[in-house]
């Protein structure tokens, strides 16, 4: 499997877990969780043969399946969920920590979590792709070896062993003949660091690989074109918008709704999902990718310069308007330049600047970034994980915000009826594009090349992810 | 000549501690590291814990007296994503960087070497004329272009070698020829006009006149007093090849230093890419010395006049 990223140790430790879906293709090979995506559930029982909430919300029970060992043959308990639970700093470990109450061991099958109070949103954060806090790790082996020992050999519960890693070039990972599920028919997978496409997609083409992650537009084209291999698109809840981060400053021009509204007519969103995408992204008219529970589903602003030109006219720009540089997430420059091409053609001036991964990513979360970037978030939850990143005022990665959508957000949090929670979320996304806070590009979906040797790729299999569901990928005979 | 190489070695112990105080100071001003490490749900606690830990809460200049004393004792610190030791990393990578510069010095020597001698010789010739052309096409081809499609030829279409990765010795041989490529086009041209400046001398007349072979005549007399200037150039180049080695990594997914400090670039994994700039700055700045020491060696001149 040639990778698009450097595999870190970071992420055979499902304890530090970014807001991100990539480091679930380490995680889900290696390790397991009481409840999580499975082949054909969007929140299957994994380790937990069940699991009930109590009447009053406040209490969810799991209890584990009979017989589970870790690789090493220690016994997965309920002392270890409790542990890997109290371990977990990942994303929204603040969120968890400060709703749950106490995690009580009832028996060494049986774990209960109380909660301070009732939270709809909890199996989404434990039991999906949201968070990595439900994945369960060895107590007792982590205490004797330590964190950094963990990280060097990682032990899980997961369908795969941990073989062997060289940093920054490939991590060995063996079938786990004792997995709940059953065995991997892949006996060995090797995962590797191809950070350049091109070479990607050739490794694909030679067979040095059998899958290839994340293609770009033009290298996914040259893989489709080849009749042994094949495209396919994932279908996680990955989505592109163009921000504007100086809407709230009465000074910025951006203030002007027209202005904005401009952008928005302004941008083909299916000629951008052709160039960078082959078609496969769909355009989308909200920030909240189409898959996730309690999405708004609604079509596109549409392409129209015209209107776009007319707009910057009443907003008092009937020149055009320089836009300064835009900055596109990297490595999305294939989109980044369509969408400065489409704004230039209406005449919002812009040119686009180019910056390191991890320059943007600090960037983005100090809320440093001004004037127009492009955005692309992967990681999984719902629309009202999504609404409080983003929308919420106080969010990680908000640059403003409404009281109306911060008094929704919060009283969702706490409705259990779910026909009302949709209502109040659908009414904050329909509020986002009233007020044109976002220039919404496409649901993006990462292309991945499979090649001859794949009978079965399972690369959609997952709810929410982008990744095979592992241990039922299958090569021809 | 004792003075004149504890002047140069003054001189190249300055020239380190310039290079660490640049990288230690633009890794600081392009962010905080801190940012990049922490997950976003740290609190503000963990993030000055963490940043405690790695004693980035202290004045720079005190940073900096940690940093360099620390890399006196060859403690470069752990890196942060592979949570090892950065020195542990680059030696572990440097064997790869080693294989793929020593094969690309090989390609240029072989190549370039003979034609720029038979270029000299043959001076207004159909191979003279080619051979120029082949120069500067190789000046102006960008490395990762030219990997990229020998990799489509021979990897792709004629499946003929690997394209990526490191394991068996044909994974060298494309990036090898990658590398070497510029390389081949310069020394080229400076062994052609070494080669045309030593053709014209008095003794190189005088041998032909005594009816020596003309092998012998290019080879012992001609080239062997040509060949100052391109040892010393072929040198700088092995260190310069070693630098040039990361594109072309990336490129091939060669696991050498090159790809090394890429990443760490990209994750801003800082104690990595502080340890990979100060151990290539060492090399170039280690053969810089060698060799203005051999210059000195062979030419009293210099060593007077520096």
């Amino acid at each position: 499997m040639a990778w698009h990223v450097t595999l870190a140790p970071t992420w055979f430790d499902p304890s530090t877990a970014p807001p991100q879906i990539t480091p679930f293709g380490m995680l889900y090979a290696i390790h397991d969780a009481l409840v999580r995506p499975l082949p054909g559930q969007k929140m299957g029982n994994s380790l937990a043969e069940s699991w009930k909430e109590s009447p009053d919300g406040k209490t969810y029970e799991f209890k584990l399946r009979s017989g589970l060992k870790f690789h090493n043959g220690d016994p997965v308990t309920a002392e270890d969920v409790k542990f890997s639970f109290e371990r977990y700093r990942g994303t929204a470990s603040k969120e968890l920590q400060a709703r749950v109450q106490q995690v009580e061991v009832v028996d060494p099958l049986t774990v209960r979590f109380h909660l301070k109070e009732p939270w709809p949103d909890f199996m989404t954060f434990y039991g999906t792709t949201a968070t990595a806090a439900g994945l369960v790790v060895p107590k007792k082996y982590i205490t004797q070896v330590g964190d950094e020992g963990f990280r060097k050999h990682p032990i899980g519960a997961g369908p795969y062993k941990f073989v062997s890693h060289a940093p920054g070039v490939e991590v060995v990972l063996e079938a786990y003949p004792g997995y709940w599920r059953h065995a991997p028919y892949v006996k060995r997978l090797v995962m590797k660091s191809v950070p350049e496409g091109t070479t990607r997609a050739a490794v694909l083409k030679t067979g040095e690989a059998d899958i290839a992650y994340a293609l770009d537009g033009p290298d996914a084209e040259t893989v489709k074109k080849d009749p042994r291999l094949q495209i396919v698109p994932s279908k996680h809840a990955s989505i592109m918008w163009l921000e504007f981060a100086e809407q709230w400053d009465p000074k910025s021009p951006w203030a002007d709704k027209r202005l904005r509204l401009a952008v928005n007519h302004a941008l083909n969103r299916k000629a951008i999902n052709e160039a960078a995408c082959l078609g496969y992204c769909p355009p989308t008219g909200v920030i909240v990718p189409r898959v996730m529970d309690f999405a708004l589903q609604v079509e596109p602003p549409a392409y129209d310069p015209q209107k776009a030109k007319q707009l910057l006219a009443e907003a008092g720009y009937p020149n055009g308007i320089d836009a300064g540089e835009l900055v596109p997430i990297p490595p999305f420059f294939t989109t980044g330049e369509s969408v400065v091409n489409y704004l230039n053609a209406v005449g919002i001036r812009t040119r686009m600047r180019q910056v390191e991964r991890a320059a943007f990513y600090a960037a983005w979360r100090e809320k440093k970034l001004r004037g127009l970037f492009v955005v692309g978030v992967g990681n999984s939850g719902n629309a009202a994980s999504r609404v409080q990143e983003f929308m919420y005022s106080k969010g990680s990665y908000a640059y403003g915000g409404y009281p109306d959508i911060d008094d929704l957000f919060l009283q969702q949090a706490r409705e259990r009826d779910v026909k009302k929670r949709e209502q109040m979320l659908h009414k904050i996304q329909q509020l986002t594009i009233d007020r044109v806070m976002y220039a919404p590009i496409m649901d993006f979906r990462a292309l991945m090349g499979v090649g001859p040797r794949v009978a079965e790729h399972t690369i959609t299999w997952i709810h929410n992810s982008p990744f095979p569901s592992y241990e039922d990928v299958k090569l021809k005979e | 000549m004792p003075r004149y190489i504890l002047g140069r070695v003054v001189q190249s112990i300055v020239s380190m501690l310039v290079v660490s105080v640049v990288v230690f100071a633009l890794v600081r001003l392009s962010g905080d590291p801190i940012t990049i490490m922490m997950p976003a749900e740290a609190t503000q606690k963990d993030i000055e814990l963490m940043r405690a830990s790695l004693g980035l809460d202290r004045p720079w200049p005190v940073q900096y007296w940690r940093f360099i004393s620390r890399v006196a004792q060859g403690d470069f610190g752990k890196s942060v994503r592979f949570r090892r030791p950065a020195l542990d990393l680059i030696a572990e990578r440097y064997a790869a960087t080693l294989e793929l510069g020593g094969l690309a010095v090989l390609i240029v020597i072989a190549v370039a070497l003979p034609v720029g001698v038979y270029s000299a010789v043959r001076r207004g010739g159909p191979l003279d004329y080619a051979a120029r052309m082949f120069a500067a096409l190789g000046q102006a081809v960008p490395p990762f272009w030219l990997g990229l499609v020998l990799v489509l030829i021979f990897g792709v279409l004629l499946h003929l070698l690997p394209t990526s990765g490191r394991g068996t010795p044909l994974h060298v041989i494309l990036p090898g020829i990658t590398l070497g490529w510029f390389a081949v086009a310069g020394l080229m041209r400076l062994t052609r006009s070494s080669m045309l400046d030593v053709l014209g001398s008095e003794y190189v007349k005088l041998a032909r006149i005594k009816g020596l072979p003309e092998r012998q005549v290019i080879w012992k007399h001609a080239f062997k007093n040509a060949a100052l200037p391109i040892v010393t150039f072929a040198a700088l180049l092995f260190v310069s090849l070693l630098n040039g080695s990361i594109i072309v990594e990336t490129v091939f997914g060669w696991p050498g230093l090159g790809l090394l400090v890429i990443e760490a670039v990209d994750s801003r994994d800082y104690p990595i890419v502080q340890a990979v700039v100060l151990f290539l700055s060492a090399m170039y700045i280690g053969v810089n010395l060698i060799v203005d020491v051999l210059y000195a060696y062979l030419n009293p001149k210099i060593r007077y006049s520096g």
